[in-house]
C-alpha cells in the first residue's frame, strides 16, 4: 500500500461526509444525501482501524496545515465514527419523507465531517475551524425539536459557542505568535516554554470547557441533553469529545509540564463540576435524558482530573497522556449506549437489556482504572480522596440504572424500539475492545504493528478503588430506589429529615438564582440596552446644527464671528 | 507612447466609453444596453488580466500627459494598484449582471447605468493613480459619479441622503485639497513612492506635516466613513441595492481606505509616520469607529442600515492595520481590502434579494425566510460568518493577521478591540440568522414576486452565490500562491524597510 | 503695514461679508451676488499678496490668475443666473425651499 494511497484514503474519509453534504444543492439527490447519512462514518471508521500513522500535509489550506492520524487521533477518529454510524441511522430512520430528519440531515453531515477534521487535524487553525463548524452544526440539530426547552438550549449553546470561539481565537494567536507556526507541534512546544501559564491555561479551560461542560461554561449542557431526541444526544457526546476534550490533549505536552499551581487549581475545577454534576443528577425535577448529561458533565470533571494529576506529576505525563483517548472512548461509547438503551422500549427484553446496561456502566466505571494504576505510591486512601470524581460518576450512573430499572409504562417516542437495543450493543462491542486493550495494555496503534507495551502495575490502591467504586454506585442505586418508594411528600407536614430540608433548601436556592436570571438579569440588560439606544439617538447632530443656525441667523453675532475668523486667519498667515 | 502606455488608458476608457454610449440611449433599448454593460466589463476584466500577467513578469504599464509644469497626470499599474483594480473590475461585473436583474422595470434606467460606469471609471482611476493629484482628480469624480445613483430614485428622502453625501465629501475633497497643495510646496513632487518622499524633510517641517496628515486623513475619512465623518453612510442606503452593494460597500468606501493606505505607505513612510507620533491616534481613531459602528448596527432594524454600519465597523479594519506599524498587520489590513469588499458585497446582494422577491426591508420581517430562500440565506450565512470572524471564510484571515500584527508591534490593546468586535458582530449578525432559519415564517410576506420554480431571478441569485463561494474559498486556500493573501504579503514587502 | 497688506486684508474682510450674506439670505439673487462680492475679495487678497516682492515690482503671476479669474467667475455667475431662473420657472419664486426638518 503506497503512501500517497493511504493518505487519499485519509483525505477521502475526511470530506466524503462533506460531498455528501454538498448533495444537497441539487433537489433531486437530496433523498440519496438522508441515505447516505449513516455511512458518511464508514470511511473513517475504516481508516481509524485500518490506516498505519501517517501524516498529510495540506500547504495551500487556510495558512499552511495538515492532518496526521496518530495514536491519540486514531482513538477519536474511532469513537467519533462509531458514534457518528449510530446517531446517522437513528436520525434517518425507516420513513425518509419525514420533514423533521430530512432537514437534520444537512446539518448532521456538517457537524459529522467536522467531527472527523476535529480528530484528524494537526494543526490548530484547521482544528479551530471544524470546532466552530461543529458548534454550529449541532446547534442546528439541537434546533429542530422546535420545544421551547430545545430553544432555550440552543439559545445557551450559540452564546457560549460565541464565546468559546473568542477565547480559543485569542489562545491560538498568542501561541502561535509565540511559536511562529500554528501546527501543534509548534503551538505544544510554546505552551511548554511559558513563564506564566495562569492565562494560557485559562483561556484553555473556558474555550475547551464551553463544549465539554465544565462548570462556569456549561449552562448549555443539561438543557440540550433534556430536549432532544437520542440520536442528537448521542451526536452531543461525540461533539463534547472530539471539540472539547481532545484540545486539551492536543495543546498541552503533559509530560513536560510542571505547573503544580496550575494542576492544584484544575483538581479543584474538576471538584467543583463534579459536584455540580451530583447535585442536578439527584434533583427531583432532572429527568432521566439529562441525567445522560449529568454523566458527562462528571466524566469531563474525571477528564479534568486526570490532567491536574498529570500536571502535577509530569513523571506520570506521557502515560496518562497514552491513556486519555481510550478513557474517551470507553467512557464515551457505554454512555451513548446507555442514552440509547434508556430510550428502549421498556416492555420487551427486559433482562436483556438491564444487562446490557449493567455491563456499560461496567465499562464506564473500570475506564479510569489503568489511570489510576499510573498514580503509584500514593497509598490507598489518597486514591480514593484523588479518584472521586469517578466515585460522582458511579452516583450518578446508579440513579440512571435505577431509573431504566422502573417498569412503568412511560411510553418510548422512538419509533423502532428494538433497533436502539441492538446499536447500544454495537456499541457496547467496540467499548468492551477499547476497554480490553487498555486494561492489557496494548497501546491503540492500529491493526498493523500491535506493540505490547508493559501490561499497567496493578496493586491495592488499583482494588481499593474498584471497591470505592462499586459502592458509591449501589449507594447511587439505593440512594435513587429508595427516594421512588418514599411516599408522596406533604408539604405542611414537618420533616426532620435532615437531607430533605437540605434539598429544599437547595432547591429554594435554586429558584432565587433561576428568578434573578430569568427576570433581574434580563431586566438589567434591557435597561442598559435602553439607555445606550437613548443615548445613541440623543447623539442628534441635526438639533445641535438647528439650534447654532439659529443663534447664527443673527447677523450681528455671525457677522462678528467671521471677522474675526477672518482676521485669525489673516493674522496667522502674515504674523506667523 | 508604447502599447504598455496605453493599456490603462484603456481600462479607463473601457467603462467611461459604454456609459457615455449609454447615456445618449433611450429607455426601450435594454438589450443594447445590457450588451453594452457586459462588454465594457469584460473588457476591462481582460485588459486588468493582462496589466496582472505583465507586472508578474516584469513589465511596467504606465502613462503620463503633463498638467502643469512639473505636474503630470500619472497611472501606473502596480502591486497595490492591481490589488484594488482586480477586486473592483471583478465585482463591477457581478454587479452588472444583478443591477440588471435588479432593476427590470424601473425607469430611467439609461441613467442609472450611465452613471454607474462612470463610477468604475473613477475607481478604476483611483486605483491606477501614481500620485496624489491624479488621485484627487478622480476622487473627487467618484463623488460626483455618485450622487446621481444616491438619488436615483428621486424621494425626499434620496435627495435628502444626496445633500448630506454631497456635504461631507464636498467637505472632505476640498481639505483633501488644501492638504496635497500644502505638500506640494514643501516637498516639491507628489508622485507615490513605496515608503514615502516625505522623510527626506528635516525636522522643523514637522508640525507642519503632521497638519497635512491630519488634513489628508480627514479628506479620505469621510470616504472611509470614520467617525465622526461616517453620517452620510448609513442614510445613502437608500440608494438601489446594486448601488449600494457596489458603490458603498466596495468602491466608494474602498477609495477612502485605499487612499489612507496610500498616503501612509507611499507619501508618508509607514516608519516616517511612526516617527511622527500620528499613528498611535489613527489607530485609536479606527479602533473606535469599529467599536461604534458595531454598536449602532446592533439597534437597527433596517437590515440594510444595519450592515452600513456594519461596513462603517469593518473599513476601520483596513486603517487599523495599516495604523499598527507591522508588516504582518499591514499585510491584515491590506488583504481586507479584498475580504471585506467579497463579504459585504454578498450580504448587500442578499438584501437586495429579500427586497426584490418578498419585500423584506427589515429584520423584525425576515422570520423563516430561510425556507423561502434557502440559496440567498445560505450565501448571507456563509458571509455574515466571515464578518463574526469564524474559520474558514475570509474575516477569519484578515483578524489574524491583524491580531498576530498587534501582538508583533506589542500592541495589546488591539486584540481587546478585536475581541470585542467580533462579539458585537455576532451580537447583530446571528439573531439574523437564527430568525431566518429557525422561526417560522408568517403568512405572507409583504410584497411577494413570483418566480415560478426558482426562488428569485437567476440574475439576482448568482450573484451573492458567485461571491460568498469566493469569500469562503479566499478563506480556506488563503496559502495557495495566487490568493489575495499572498499578494497582501507581496506588498507589504515592499513597503517596510528590509533589514 | 505696507500697502500690499492692506489690501490683502480688505480682501479677506469682503470675503468674510460676502459669506456672513450668503449663509444669511434666502434669495438666490442675493445669494449669487454674496458668491460675486466673496470672488472679488479673494482677487484682492491675490492682487495684493503679489506686491509683497522685495524688488518692489508686483509679480505678474497672480495677476493673470486673477484676470483668468474674473472671465471664470463671469461664466460661473451666467451659469448661476441661468439656473436661479429656471428654479424661479419652476417653483414661482427665486428661494430655496426651506428645510423644516433634517
Amino acid at each position: 500500500m503506497s503512501a500517497e494511497l493511504l493518505q487519499s484514503a485519509v483525505l477521502f474519509a475526511l470530506v466524503w461526509p462533506f460531498l455528501a453534504a454538498s448533495l444537497w444543492a441539487i433537489r433531486a439527490a437530496r433523498p440519496l444525501a438522508i441515505r447516505l447519512l449513516p455511512w458518511s462514518a464508514a470511511p473513517a471508521l475504516a481508516v481509524a482501524l485500518l490506516v498505519p500513522d501517517l501524516t498529510l500535509s495540506l500547504p495551500e489550506t487556510l495558512l499552511g496545515s495538515g492532518l496526521a492520524l496518530d495514536a491519540t487521533g486514531r482513538v477519536f477518529l474511532a469513537t467519533t465514527a462509531l458514534l457518528w454510524l449510530v446517531a446517522g441511522t437513528l436520525m434517518v430512520g425507516r420513513r425518509p419523507g419525514d420533514v423533521g430528519e430530512r432537514r437534520s440531515a444537512l446539518p448532521a453531515l456538517l457537524a459529522a465531517g467536522a467531527g472527523f477534521a476535529l480528530a484528524l487535524a494537526d494543526d490548530g487553525l484547521l482544528w479551530f475551524a471544524a470546532g466552530t463548524l461543529a458548534g454550529y452544526a449541532v446547534y442546528a440539530l439541537t434546533l429542530q425539536v422546535a420545544t421551547r426547552a430545545a430553544r432555550t438550549a440552543g439559545r445557551r449553546l450559540v452564546i457560549l459557542l460565541v464565546l468559546s470561539d473568542l477565547l480559543l481565537f485569542e489562545l491560538f494567536l498568542i501561541l502561535a505568535h509565540a511559536a511562529g507556526g500554528t501546527s501543534f507541534a509548534d503551538l505544544r512546544g510554546a505552551v511548554a516554554a511559558l513563564d506564566n501559564p495562569t492565562f494560557v491555561l485559562a483561556l484553555m479551560t473556558l474555550g475547551f470547557g464551553v463544549k465539554a461542560g465544565v462548570l462556569g461554561v456549561h449552562l448549555w449542557l443539561l438543557p440540550a441533553f433534556g430536549s432532544t431526541t437520542p440520536a442528537v444526544r448521542v451526536a452531543l457526546i461525540a461533539f463534547a469529545a472530539a471539540a472539547g476534550l481532545l484540545g486539551w490533549l492536543r495543546l498541552l505536552p503533559l509530560g513536560e509540564l510542571s505547573w503544580t499551581a496550575m494542576g492544584v487549581a484544575l483538581h479543584w475545577l474538576a471538584f467543583a463540576t463534579a459536584a455540580y454534576a451530583l447535585i442536578t443528577g439527584f434533583s427531583r425535577s432532572s429527568g432521566q435524558q439529562a441525567l445522560a448529561g449529568s454523566v458527562l458533565m462528571a466524566l469531563t470533571a474525571q477528564w479534568l482530573w486526570a490532567l491536574a494529576a498529570a500536571l502535577q506529576r509530569p513523571e506520570s505525563g506521557a502515560a496518562i497522556a497514552a491513556l486519555l483517548p481510550m478513557l474517551a472512548l470507553q467512557s464515551g461509547l457505554a454512555l451513548a449506549a446507555l442514552v440509547l438503551l434508556d430510550d428502549a422500549d421498556r416492555t420487551r427484553h427486559r433482562v436483556l437489556r438491564m444487562a446490557m446496561a449493567w455491563l456499560a456502566i461496567a465499562l464506564v466505571l473500570l475506564a479510569p482504572l489503568p489511570i489510576f494504576a499510573v498514580w503509584m505510591g500514593a497509598g490507598p486512601l489518597a486514591v480514593i480522596d484523588l479518584s472521586w470524581p469517578s466515585i460522582a460518576v458511579a452516583l450518578l450512573l446508579g440513579r440512571l440504572v435505577a431509573g431504566m430499572a422502573r417498569h412503568e409504562a412511560t411510553a418510548s417516542r422512538s419509533r423502532h424500539p428494538r433497533s436502539r437495543m441492538f446499536l447500544g450493543a454495537y456499541l457496547l462491542v467496540p467499548a468492551l475492545v477499547g476497554a480490553a486493550t487498555s486494561l492489557l495494555g496494548y497501546p491503540p496503534t492500529g491493526l498493523w504493528s500491535p506493540i505490547q507495551a508493559d501490561s499497567p502495575p496493578w496493586s491495592l490502591s488499583s482494588a481499593v478503588a474498584v471497591a470505592a467504586l462499586v459502592g458509591a454506585l449501589s449507594i447511587g442505586w439505593l440512594a435513587s430506589l429508595a427516594s421512588e418508594h418514599r411516599p408522596p411528600r406533604d408539604s405542611t407536614a414537618w420533616s426532620p429529615n435532615p437531607l430533605r430540608s437540605l434539598h429544599e433548601r437547595m432547591r429554594a436556592l435554586r429558584g432565587q438564582l433561576r428568578r434573578i436570571v430569568r427576570i433581574r438579569l434580563p431586566g438589567w440588560r434591557d435597561a442598559i440596552l435602553d439607555a445606550l439606544a437613548a443615548a445613541a439617538s440623543s447623539v442628534s447632530v441635526g438639533a445641535l446644527a438647528r439650534q447654532t443656525e439659529a443663534r447664527l441667523m443673527r447677523w450681528e453675532i455671525a457677522l462678528a464671528m467671521l471677522l474675526l475668523a477672518g482676521l485669525a486667519v489673516g493674522w496667522s498667515a502674515f504674523g506667523g | 507612447m508604447t502599447l504598455n502606455a496605453w493599456v490603462p488608458l484603456l481600462v479607463l476608457c473601457s467603462s467611461l466609453v459604454p456609459g457615455l454610449l449609454i447615456f445618449g440611449l433611450d429607455e426601450s433599448r435594454v438589450r443594447l444596453r445590457t450588451r453594452l454593460n457586459l462588454a465594457g466589463a469584460l473588457t476591462k476584466l481582460a485588459l486588468v488580466g493582462v496589466m496582472l500577467w505583465g507586472v508578474a513578469h516584469g513589465h511596467t504599464y504606465e502613462i503620463r500627459i503633463t498638467f502643469l509644469p512639473g505636474l503630470d497626470l500619472a497611472l501606473r499599474a502596480g502591486p497595490l494598484a492591481l490589488l484594488f483594480l482586480v477586486l473592483s473590475s471583478l465585482l463591477w461585473l457581478v454587479t452588472t449582471i444583478y443591477a440588471i436583474g435588479y432593476l427590470e422595470g424601473s425607469p430611467h434606467r439609461s441613467r442609472f447605468f450611465g452613471f454607474f460606469s462612470l463610477c468604475v471609471t473613477a475607481t478604476v482611476g483611483v486605483a491606477m493613480a501614481a500620485d496624489m493629484l491624479t488621485f484627487l482628480l478622480f476622487y473627487e469624480m467618484l463623488t460626483l459619479a455618485t450622487y446621481p445613483l444616491v438619488v436615483h430614485r428621486g424621494t425626499e428622502v434620496a435627495r435628502r441622503a444626496g445633500q448630506v453625501y454631497l456635504a461631507y465629501t464636498i467637505g472632505g475633497g476640498a481639505l483633501m485639497l488644501l492638504g496635497i497643495v500644502w505638500l506640494y510646496t514643501l516637498t516639491g513632487t507628489l508622485e507615490f513612492t513605496p515608503r514615502g518622499f516625505v522623510s527626506e524633510l528635516d525636522s522643523s517641517h514637522h508640525p507642519a506635516l503632521i497638519l497635512i496628515f491630519v488634513f489628508l486623513i480627514t479628506g479620505l475619512g469621510v470616504k472611509a466613513a470614520l467617525i465622526p465623518l461616517h453620517a452620510w453612510l448609513p442614510m445613502a442606503m437608500v440608494a438601489p441595492a446594486p448601488v449600494s452593494a457596489l458603490l458603498h460597500a466596495v468602491a466608494v468606501v474602498k477609495a477612502g481606505a485605499f487612499g489612507i493606505v496610500r498616503v501612509v505607505y507611499e507619501v508618508f513612510g509607514v516608519e516616517f509616520s511612526a516617527l511622527l507620533g500620528v499613528m498611535l491616534p489613527l489607530a485609536i481613531l479606527a479602533a473606535a469607529t469599529i467599536i461604534y459602528g458595531s454598536l449602532r448596527a446592533i439597534f437597527q432594524d433596517d437590515l440594510k442600515r444595519r450592515l452600513a454600519f456594519s461596513t462603517v465597523s469593518q473599513v476601520s479594519y483596513i486603517v487599523l492595520g495599516v495604523a499598527i506599524a507591522s508588516p504582518i498587520a499591514t499585510v491584515g489590513g491590506l488583504v481586507h481590502l479584498v475580504h471585506q469588499g467579497l463579504m459585504k458585497i454578498t450580504l448587500f446582494f442578499c438584501a437586495g434579494n429579500l427586497a426584490e422577491t418578498l419585500g423584506i426591508h427589515k429584520v423584525s420581517e425576515m422570520n423563516g425566510v430561510g425556507r423561502r430562500m434557502p440559496w440567498t440565506m445560505a450565501a448571507f450565512t456563509v458571509a455574515a460568518f466571515g464578518m463574526i470572524g469564524a474559520p474558514p471564510v475570509a474575516g477569519f484571515i484578515t483578524k489574524w493577521y491583524l491580531g498576530l500584527g498587534a501582538l508583533d508591534a506589542g500592541q495589546h490593546w488591539v486584540l481587546v478591540v478585536l475581541a470585542a468586535s467580533s462579539l458585537l458582530n455576532a451580537a447583530y449578525f446571528l439573531p439574523i440568522l437564527h430568525a431566518a432559519w429557525f422561526r417560522e415564517p408568517p403568512a405572507t410576506w409583504p410584497e411577494e414576486r413570483d418566480f415560478g420554480r426558482r426562488e428569485t431571478a437567476r440574475a439576482l441569485l448568482w450573484p451573492p452565490l458567485i461571491t460568498a463561494l469566493a469569500a469562503v474559498l479566499a478563506g480556506l486556500f488563503a496559502a495557495m500562491p495566487f490568493s489575495p493573501l499572498e499578494w497582501a504579503r507581496f506588498i507589504a514587502e515592499q513597503e517596510f524597510r528590509r533589514p | 503695514m505696507t500697502p500690499a497688506v492692506f489690501y490683502a486684508l480688505t480682501g479677506l474682510g469682503l470675503f468674510v461679508l460676502g459669506l456672513h450674506a450668503l449663509i444669511v439670505h434666502a434669495h438666490l439673487l442675493r445669494k449669487i451676488l454674496a458668491f460675486n462680492v466673496m470672488g472679488s475679495g479673494v482677487f484682492l487678497v491675490l492682487a495684493g499678496l503679489a506686491g509683497r516682492t522685495p524688488s518692489g515690482i508686483p509679480d505678474p503671476v497672480p495677476h493673470a490668475m486673477v484676470i483668468t479669474g474674473i472671465v471664470v467667475a463671469v461664466a460661473a455667475t451666467a451659469l448661476a443666473l441661468s439656473l436661479m431662473l429656471r428654479v424661479a420657472g419652476a417653483t414661482g419664486s427665486a428661494r430655496l425651499p426651506d428645510e423644516t426638518e433634517r
